[in-house]
Order: structure tokens, then C-alpha cells, then sequence
């Protein structure tokens, strides 16, 4: 017998201990007055005239109104509001897709993990840490999520989580053979990334972030980067041909054609530059005599712009193009309009990786030396690049917040 | 054995009667036709126990004199429309029950002066063997509400099963089980509050 045996054996002692049987004095006066009460007929009596299971029905149906479910059910669904108001204010709100949009937090990769610094303030957050050596960081457009790689570089499997590093999703079934990390794309709508990788030829590797799938379209892919279209970005421009026949194409993910855009006749080293934020229009860089140029088509008229830089990247204005010195090395900025192309690096003789993004506000540019150094450059300062403290592990991608109003 | 055991042979452990036997049976169908010499025989059969439980519940003995008579007044007034009269008692009880919670909250719209000098003096070397002394159970047992009260009277000192504890107060089984194990649990409670802070024993105002 436990304690709480021996304390209900307690009570029931004392129970009738207390409350002794007795018969009251008042047992006479009771039977007086019932004796004195009329009943009630039994016709005026509902039950009377109803089935059993009517009686039952009914009896549920008037039981009393629970309030202290109701309170308790109330109270839940007080504290879910609460907690999902909570969920999506800590989630930053998404950036326009595409346009010019506030600078966020930048994300690089430093011994298999993967942090997030902020440039302002210079405060670093691990976001993706762990066993797994986790590289190539890069965030969707409208800054929410995150893509990266796990692996060793030479075999890497697809990995996609909110900004945050929470909800992690890895995609595919297989590993990507050599995917070049500098590829790496989201297209506008967030759905799909693109990336270059293989073991012999490149070739355009789509994942799907909302299937899960990984898959190689059928196209004639040459050479050059993926440029998606806006606004929806269900196609993507790439270079397809042969050497000294180069074509400009757009391969659709929905009817999965391959059309060719107008170069002006131009098949000469042709690679795709980007696309204008309104789709309107569209630039590609190619090369005449060792000497590179980057042209701006407007595609309604079909007339074109020659700038005097190499592979040239749009700002995310469309008003300024960002590309190779093709006169001293390094990089410089050109107006779309524009006809000289101001240094804004030092001339560096082995030339400057193609790894080189403008700012989500387009006050900076990120890019990265072939030696693997990351540096941020002025597009509107001398010609000169700086690492800041920031900067001092890497910044490979920066992520567009909502632009400050 | 209880008292009650002595004085209603044919009752569960502590008096409870679960569906009736053939003469209650024949008493109940008299009485609802309106034969009070039955219904008569059926106060002598019931009324010391259901005066002892309302004296348990409201645990004040005018209060529980006018709940039990108003308990009756209406179990002969209601007793035509009683359909199943194998379940006379449990509805003989359920009017008692409500009829003391009703008292107890009239009650409580105005302070009445009670009597917090224990019931019976302290106990030195129980022979019973009790953890808790009686005056320890006596206040903790006021402490806990009515309908906690109820239910523990119902089950510990009439002795109802888990069905006819439900039954009796018209909620389901699962409930009733809850219910119970709530009570016990603020009762241990409020012994175990009263234990921790001993104070002078006197007359007191409640309300």
C-alpha cells in the first residue's frame, strides 16, 4: 500500500467519521410537506411523450456549453497567431525579384561552413555549419532562401534553406560532378538555379527547388554563363555553336525550345552579358582582333549599342554596365549609353575571374581575383580595390532585401 | 464495514443502491403514481445517507437540512415523469448534489461565520494510522470547491463506482475519473499548504 492508498483509506475514515449516518429530526417535517406538494402530472412531463434515444439527443444537445474547452481551444489559437505572426516577422520579407533592392547580409563559405556577415555593422552568423563541407552560398533574388553546395567540390549535392539556414532541402538523388561555383544562378521566379558543371563538357544543370529534381536540358550548350529572363525567368539565354559560329540562344523550361536571338551577324566569341530587368533588353559580349565589346540590343527595335567592355554585367538599374578593361586589365563601368569605360580596379596582367556582381543597391561590386581573393570595388570611385574587415573570410553573394523607403 | 453497511444491508460498500432491487423498484413505480406511504418508505431508505452527504459537501448542517428537503420536495414533485425507476437512485442523488451546490452558492453572496476549531482534538499516536490528522482533513477538505467536494463524497463515502459517479452528475466516465483525481490531488494540496504553515486555530470569517 503506497502513500496515496493509505491517503484515500485516510479520507474515507474520515468521511464517515464526519458525517456519521444519522436519521435527521426533520424526517416528519419533510414527509409534511412533500406530503403538502402536488406532483406534477405525468402527462406535463416532455420525456414522457419522447423515445428513449430522443431524450438522449436531446440531452447532448443541451449539455452545457463547455467554456472551458472553448477557452482552452481560444487560448491555442491566440498562441498559433501569435506564433505565426511571430514566424513571418522573423522572416525577412522578400525582395523585389528584380530592380535595384537594399543590401542585406553577405554569405561566404570558410572551412566547410557557411556564414553570413553584415557589411554595416561587421556581424557574423554561422548559417549552415555542421560535419558536411558546405560551400558556394548563394541567395534567391528575393533574398529568402539560400542555395549551396555539399561536398568536396569534385562531387557536390545540391542543397537549398531558408536565409536563415533553417529547412534545409537537399536535391536530387545524385551528386554534380565539378560544378563551377561561380555559375550558380537562381532564376527570377525562385523556383529554379541554374549551375554549369561536368566532367568533360560543361553543360546547364537546372534544379528545381519546388520538385526537387535535378536535370540537363537537352540543348547544344558552348560556352559562356546563364543569364535568366526576366521577368518569370522560364528561359534562359546561353551560347550554343560552334567555334567562329556562335549563337546567341533562349532555351524555354516550358516548351523546352531553343530560340536564337539577333546578334547583328556577329558569331565571333559570342557569350551572353544579361538581360535588362524589364526584359526589354538584352546584352552579349564578343570579341573582334583580341579586343571585346559588350553590346546592348533593345529587342522591340532591334538596334544595338557597342560598349567598349569585355563580358559586361547590367547593374540591376540597367543603366550601367560593369565588364574587363579590354585596354589595361581589371574592371571598369560603362553607361549603357556610354562610350568610355572608367577603371575602377587596378590593370592586374593575369586579368580578373568573371566573378563579378553588383551590389543588390548597385553602390558596390563583389568580385573575385583568380587567386580566389574576394574584393569589393567602387563603381563610382578610384580605380582601386579594397577588402574591408568584412570581407576578410570571403563574400560571394549578397542578399536583396525589400529597398528602404 | 461502514455504518451505513450496518443500516442498508442491501446497498454497495457505503449505501449506494446501483440500479435498485425489486422493491425499491415497486416503491418508486408507487410513489410515482402518487403514493406518498411509498415515497415515504423511500425517505426512510435514503434520507440519513443524503443528509450526510449534503452535510459533507456544504459542510454547514442548515444548509444541508434545507438542500436535502429541497432535494426531496422536487424528487416527489419530478417523480411521475422518472421513466426508469432502476434509476432512482442516482437521480435521488443527483438532486441532492445539485441542490447542496446551489446552497453553496447562495451562500457565497454573503460571509456567514463558520466554526474552524477542529472537529475533533488533535490525535496523538493514532491508532488509525492516519497520515494526515482529521482536523488537517477537515480544513483542507473546506478548502476545495463544492463540486470537488461532490465527487469525493459520491466515490469515498457513498461509495459509487466510476459509472455511477458519472451517471449521478451527468457527465461522461473519463470525466468523472479526472474530476476525482483532480479533487484528491487539490485536497492533498491544500493539507500539505496547511501543514507548512501551522496558525492559531480560532474563529474565522468566510466568505
Amino acid at each position: 500500500m503506497n502513500r496515496y492508498d493509505l491517503f484515500e483509506r485516510d479520507i474515507t475514515t474520515w468521511l464517515n467519521e464526519a458525517a456519521s449516518p444519522r436519521m435527521p429530526d426533520f424526517r416528519d417535517d419533510l414527509l409534511q410537506r412533500t406530503a403538502a406538494t402536488s406532483q406534477r402530472p405525468r402527462w406535463s412531463f416532455p420525456e414522457r411523450w419522447l423515445p428513449m434515444t430522443a431524450i438522449t439527443a436531446g440531452r447532448r444537445a443541451m449539455r452545457p456549453v463547455p467554456w472551458r474547452t472553448i477557452g482552452l481551444l481560444a487560448l491555442l489559437v491566440v498562441l498559433l497567431t501569435a506564433t505565426a505572426l511571430i514566424y513571418a516577422g522573423s522572416r525577412s520579407n522578400p525582395a523585389p525579384m528584380l530592380g535595384p533592392a537594399a543590401n542585406g547580409v553577405v554569405a561566404y563559405d570558410t572551412e566547410g561552413d557557411i556564414y553570413t556577415v553584415d557589411p554595416v555593422t561587421g556581424a557574423r552568423r554561422p548559417v549552415i555549419t555542421g560535419g558536411a563541407h558546405d560551400h558556394a552560398p548563394q541567395f534567391s533574388l528575393d533574398g529568402t532562401r539560400l542555395f549551396f553546395l555539399r561536398g568536396d567540390g569534385k562531387l557536390d549535392t545540391a542543397v537549398v534553406a531558408d536565409a536563415d539556414g533553417r529547412n534545409q532541402k537537399v536535391l536530387g538523388t545524385e551528386g554534380v560532378a565539378n560544378v563551377d561555383p561561380d555559375s550558380i544562378v537562381w532564376s527570377p521566379d525562385g523556383r529554379t538555379i541554374a549551375m554549369l558543371a561536368g566532367t568533360e563538357l560543361m553543360a546547364v544543370y537546372l534544379v528545381d527547388t519546388v520538385s526537387g529534381t535535378i536535370t540537363v536540358p537537352p540543348i547544344d550548350y558552348r560556352d559562356g554563363k546563364i543569364y535568366w529572363r526576366p521577368p518569370d525567368g522560364r528561359a534562359f539565354m546561353f551560347t550554343q555553336g560552334t567555334a567562329g559560329y556562335d549563337q546567341l540562344a533562349v532555351y524555354s523550361l516550358d516548351t523546352g525550345k531553343v530560340g536564337v536571338l539577333d546578334t547583328n551577324g556577329i558569331t565571333s566569341n559570342v557569350r551572353g552579358s544579361g538581360w535588362s530587368a524589364d526584359g526589354t533588353r538584352y546584352a552579349f559580349h564578343h570579341a573582334v582582333n583580341n579586343t571585346s565589346f559588350t553590346e546592348v540590343v533593345d529587342q522591340a527595335s532591334g538596334t544595338s549599342h557597342t560598349l567598349p567592355v569585355g563580358y559586361g554585367e547590367l547593374s540591376n538599374d540597367g543603366r550601367r554596365v560593369v565588364g574587363m578593361d579590354t585596354n589595361q586589365g581589371g574592371l571598369c563601368v560603362v553607361g549603357v549609353d556610354g562610350s568610355t569605360c572608367r577603371p575602377i580596379s587596378e590593370p592586374y596582367p593575369s586579368g580578373w575571374g568573371w566573378y563579378y556582381r553588383w551590389s543588390p543597391d548597385d553602390t558596390f561590386i563583389i568580385t573575385s581575383r583568380f587567386d580566389g581573393t574576394d574584393f569589393v570595388l567602387d563603381p563610382d570611385g578610384p580605380p582601386e580595390q579594397t577588402q574591408p574587415s568584412w570581407m576578410a573570410d570571403g563574400g560571394r553573394s549578397w542578399q536583396r532585401l525589400p529597398p528602404r523607403s | 464495514m461502514t455504518a451505513f453497511d450496518a443500516i442498508y444491508p442491501r446497498a454497495w460498500p457505503n449505501g449506494y443502491v446501483a440500479e435498485g432491487d425489486r422493491d425499491q423498484r415497486g416503491l418508486v413505480e408507487r410513489a410515482g403514481r402518487g403514493d406518498h406511504d411509498a415515497f415515504a418508505a423511500l425517505v426512510d431508505a435514503s434520507l440519513a445517507r443524503l443528509e450526510a452527504v449534503a452535510r459533507l459537501i456544504v459542510r454547514d448542517p442548515e444548509l444541508a437540512r434545507d438542500a436535502v428537503q429541497d432535494a426531496y420536495i422536487r424528487a416527489w414533485r419530478d417523480l411521475p415523469g422518472l421513466r426508469d425507476p432502476a434509476r432512482f437512485d442516482a437521480w435521488l442523488h443527483r438532486l441532492t448534489v445539485n441542490a447542496c451546490l446551489d446552497a453553496v452558492r447562495k451562500r457565497r453572496r454573503r460571509p456567514i461565520e463558520v466554526d474552524l476549531s477542529p472537529i475533533s482534538p488533535p490525535i496523538i499516536g493514532d491508532e488509525s494510522g492516519l497520515i494526515a490528522d482529521r482536523d488537517l482533513i477537515e480544513r483542507g477538505f473546506r478548502r476545495i470547491r463544492p463540486e470537488q467536494r461532490a465527487i469525493i463524497v459520491l466515490h469515498y463515502f457513498v461509495g459509487m463506482p466510476f459509472s455511477a459517479v458519472a451517471e449521478t452528475l451527468d457527465i461522461p466516465q473519463g470525466t468523472a475519473q479526472s474530476r476525482l483525481h483532480r479533487a484528491m490531488s487539490d485536497l492533498r494540496a491544500a493539507i500539505a499548504a496547511d501543514e507548512a504553515a501551522p496558525g492559531p486555530i480560532g474563529r474565522g470569517v468566510i466568505a
